[in-house]
């Protein structure tokens, strides 16, 4: 570098922007300057972000350059469908494209990529990479469209790749000062695969002088084996078929073209072993720990799932080795680990919901997000991955719920993706603000605690969200669950239950109220006939 | 302080401007220029003195700079769909249509930019985004160098002024005397066309937007021939030559076109016509007409006249041949030692010498 001052350049992506990439619809995603974890449902489409920055960077997919990967399937489902519907409809649309824009932050390193060429039309570095119909084939387009009844996709085949800065200038890997790195550790393709994955990664570890170093010392075994006798004594038997077979001489040789260098054929081992023939989870921590080691301060991590494969202990080790070697990096980590979640910080949280939807942790109010923080964080992952979440506030609210859900399903709730949550009462608010934004349809389970007043005044700002239902009893003498089980069901059926012989009703409540857990337990277990308070079916429909 | 620099031909102005930038290497510098050849030759030029062309430079070409740093970084303020590339124009381009029909007023079917407008439209797009086009380009270069100024034309003229009140150091080399391509025929400015762009940096210089300066030296033509061509531009200040080599057929002569033959045969001189319409007496594969010399280097020329200088050599004034005064001036500056005429009269001209009578 010419330069001598002390800028120290690092690339931050802040927003990502997709379109019609595989399942991401139209998507628009903020990040921020250090760790990011993505946190989401499966099949929501976390990796497709991961995949998507890393294409927008690198122009690669799979590890390969995209114009060979180009395929129909690219293209989300849904607008291929749209699209295919509108063409034998009487207003067809315009060929689909797939956009990826990556908004950068302004650096003095970045000034080339800057311009308002993108959809926000914002004047900041970035880059758009596009899949789009190329108009020089509109001939050809017109006469495929002709019989849309015999379409079924995207006629891929008249398609280009654009890679272009904001400026919108045509750009190349070597136009963006830093590559990304994308670790996924959830798939290993096959073992070759895994071999060339690890290969490239430590490329980017060696010193140039060991990169050439190793490619000189495989050129000359190249040359050591064809100076060897037993080879030259096969290309006299193979040249004396001259006439038999060809009329040209034919030899053998080792493959010297540019793609034979020595990537292909070297392979990494560990302790002797090769490496695709070690555990999986080994593999995948060399993987990573390699790639935070070897790039330097200017990239962009994308690393999938960190936690496949690995033990407990080791995920704590890899853990607090990403944590120590993100530093000055910036992190995009998809998981589904709430432990990963609490050790790397809720904070850098970003929910991805299966609407495609995404908020950042730090869009929440201060005190909602502080309290998080505090949290343990396993009830939030689970809000938040959960198809329907209802909310209680305690264990025997919990076993109550999930009874009267048995009784009205068959099933326990878990199996329809209902997730029963307990939560501090105080915190429902603040959980809600989570699944308002995400649309999880959520159901709030709530003593009346003898206000009905401050009840409906708490809820307020939730009232117009139909997904969101707050379930309790108008009844002020029946305040908890407990006198509300009672009210259901007479004492002679409670007293079986817990097996006891009450003469009173006040002395099943006093019995009931101190042994809360024991009687909702009771209340699960038993095969009696039991009736459920009017607000917990209401919550459980 | 912006610099305009009115370097004489030979002077060695692309080796003023590569030394000058190999010596603030950190400076983020822009060179640009109209033609190819010219981009290839400073590009060149840092091969020889430096090994490489530092990564803090950027050679380009005018209507490149235009397209990639001007037009493009903001077009969607305009216009949404990506403008790929430039339609050049010989002349003026879309006579008839007004301004208000954005699309065919500036872009070719194809969506390409005319070169006669390029210019205009980089204005607006400057203008559009607020000044966002400046913005970038402050940020990107400290300093931007144009070369052959005197080709740049029309709404061009507009851009440089906005440079010039840039934070961006400006430096416009070039020699007006040689004026002998233009970027465009655009009616804007157009009283600052050709050898009259001389006027436009002294309005400048009385504005304060920039210094004016004559380089005088030129290392390339002997005394006598730089005598010749100061001739064809009596105003302006002289040139002095530092070339004082002697070779033994130096200075400026006089060839009747029966000598054609043998005076090429002794001296090897480069022939240069006016056009392809000139009598070249047998010659025409070995001739380049005078306009495409520029930039080229020979020990010795062989003139072939157009009918203006026919008329001039016989009354022993250049002044006469004005009308292509700057392709002459580029044809008399491309020699080191000779500068001969093909004439069959007797010339007037002091210090010229008859070949062979």
């Amino acid at each position: 570098m010419p330069n001598n001052d002390k800028h120290i350049f690092v690339m931050i992506l802040e927003k990502l922007i997709a379109k019609n990439y595989r399942t991401l619809r139209d998507v628009a995603i903020d990040f921020q300057e250090h760790l990011n974890i993505i946190v989401g449902d499966n099949e929501c489409g976390k990796s497709t972000i991961l995949e998507a920055i890393n294409l927008g960077l690198s122009g690669q997919l799979n590890g390969r350059s995209i114009q060979n990967e180009l395929h129909p399937f690219l293209f989300n489902r849904q607008t291929v469908t749209d699209f295919i519907e509108s063409l034998k409809s009487a207003s067809p649309k315009e060929p689909p494209k797939i956009i990826i824009e990556l908004y950068l932050k302004d650096d003095p390193e970045l000034v080339r990529l800057r311009g308002s060429i993108n959809s926000l039309k914002r004047n900041c570095p970035g880059i758009v990479f596009s899949i789009e119909f190329d108009e020089s084939f509109s001939q050809e387009y017109s006469e495929y469209i002709k019989t849309p009844e015999t379409i079924r996709n995207i006629p891929i085949e008249y398609y280009g790749v654009y890679w272009r800065s904001f400026a919108n200038d045509n750009i190349t890997s070597r136009s963006i000062p830093v590559s990304s790195t994308l670790i996924d550790a959830s798939t290993i393709r096959h073992n070759t695969g895994a071999n060339k994955y690890i290969l490239e990664i430590m490329k980017d570890y060696l010193q140039p002088e060991q990169r050439v170093q190793l490619s000189l010392s495989y050129r000359k075994m190249k040359d050591l084996f064809l100076s060897d006798d037993n080879v030259k004594k096969v290309n006299k038997i193979l040249s004396d078929t001259k006439g038999s077979i060809t009329d040209r001489t034919l030899s053998i040789s080792l493959d010297s073209s540019s793609k034979s260098n020595w990537e292909n054929g070297i392979e990494t081992q560990l302790d002797e072993i090769p490496l695709s023939l070690a555990g999986k989870g080994e593999q995948n921590s060399i993987k990573i720990k390699l790639a935070m080691e070897s790039a330097d301060g200017a990239n962009i991590f994308l690393i999938e799932e960190p936690e496949n494969h690995l033990s407990f202990s080791n995920l704590n080790t890899l853990i607090k080795n990403i944590s120590d070697k993100s530093t000055g990096k910036q992190l995009i980590i998809t998981t589904h680990s709430s432990f990963v979640l609490n050790k790397l910080g809720i904070k850098n949280v970003i929910l991805f919901g299966c609407d495609q939807k995404s908020i950042t942790l730090g869009n929440l109010k201060s005190d909602t997000y502080d309290y998080f923080m505090k949290l343990p964080g396993h009830e939030t992952l689970r809000l938040i991955l959960s198809k329907k979440a209802i909310l209680v506030e305690g264990p025997s609210d919990e076993l109550i719920v999930q009874k009267a859900y048995l009784k009205k399903h068959n099933c326990m709730p878990l199996q329809n993706g209902v997730d029963v949550i307990t939560v501090n009462s105080l915190a429902f608010k603040r959980f809600l603000e989570i699944s308002a934004p995400l649309n999880i349809p959520t159901v709030v389970v709530t003593d009346n605690d003898g206000d009905l007043t401050s009840l409906s005044q708490k809820y307020d700002d939730f009232k117009n969200n139909t997904h969101i239902k707050i379930c309790y009893d108008d009844d002020v003498a029946c305040k908890t669950l407990e006198p509300q089980l009672l009210k259901a069901n007479s004492l002679k059926t409670l007293n079986e239950i817990f097996g006891k012989n009450f003469a009173t009703s006040n002395e099943l409540l006093t019995y009931m109220t101190s042994n809360k857990t024991d009687c909702a337990l009771a209340v699960f277990n038993t095969s009696q006939d039991i009736n459920m308070p009017q607000y917990i079916n209401k919550a459980v429909e | 302080m912006n610099q305009v620099i009115i370097a004489a031909a030979g002077s060695g102005k692309t080796t003023r401007i590569v030394t000058e930038i190999l010596k603030a290497p950190t400076k983020k510098s822009l060179i640009v220029t109209y033609t190819l050849n010219n981009v290839n030759e400073i590009r060149q030029k840092f091969y020889h003195l430096n090994r490489h062309i530092p990564s803090t430079v950027t050679v380009i070409s005018w209507f490149s700079f235009l397209l990639r740093d001007v037009v493009r970084p903001y077009q969607n303020y305009i216009y949404e769909k990506r403008i790929g590339s430039i339609a050049f124009i010989d002349g003026r381009s879309a006579k008839f249509v007004n301004k208000s029909n954005f699309k065919k007023y500036f872009l070719s079917e194809e969506d390409k930019v005319y070169t006669d407008k390029i210019s205009e439209l980089g204005l607006i797009c400057n203008e559009k985004s607020n000044g966002l086009v400046i913005d970038r380009l402050e940020d990107l270069y400290d300093h931007i160098y144009i070369d052959e100024v005197q080709d740049l034309a029309g709404y061009d003229l507009d851009v440089i002024e906005l440079l010039l009140s840039s934070r961006i150091g400006i430096t416009l080399v070039g020699d007006h005397r040689q004026a002998t391509f233009q970027t465009n025929f655009s009616n804007r400015n157009k009283q600052y066309s050709g050898v009259k762009i001389i006027d436009k940096f002294h309005d400048w210089e009385k504005q304060k937007r920039c210094q004016v300066e004559y380089t005088q030296n030129c290392y390339r033509c002997n005394q006598v021939i730089c005598n010749l061509a100061d001739a064809l531009y009596a105003d302006l200040p002289k040139t002095n030559s530092e070339n004082n080599t002697s070779s033994g057929h130096d200075g400026v002569f006089i060839v009747r076109s029966d000598k054609i033959h043998k005076y090429i045969q002794e001296y090897s001189p480069k022939l240069l016509r006016y056009n392809v319409k000139t009598d070249c007496y047998g010659y025409e594969n070995n001739t380049i007409n005078w306009g495409d010399s520029k930039g080229l280097t020979f020990d010795r020329v062989l003139i072939l006249p157009h009918g203006p200088l026919k008329k001039a050599l016989k009354a022993g004034d250049l002044s006469q041949a004005a009308s292509s005064a700057a392709k002459l001036y580029v044809a008399i500056t491309r020699a080191r030692f000779s500068v001969a005429f093909v004439f069959d009269d007797q010339c007037p001209l002091q210090n010229v010498v008859h070949y062979e009578l």
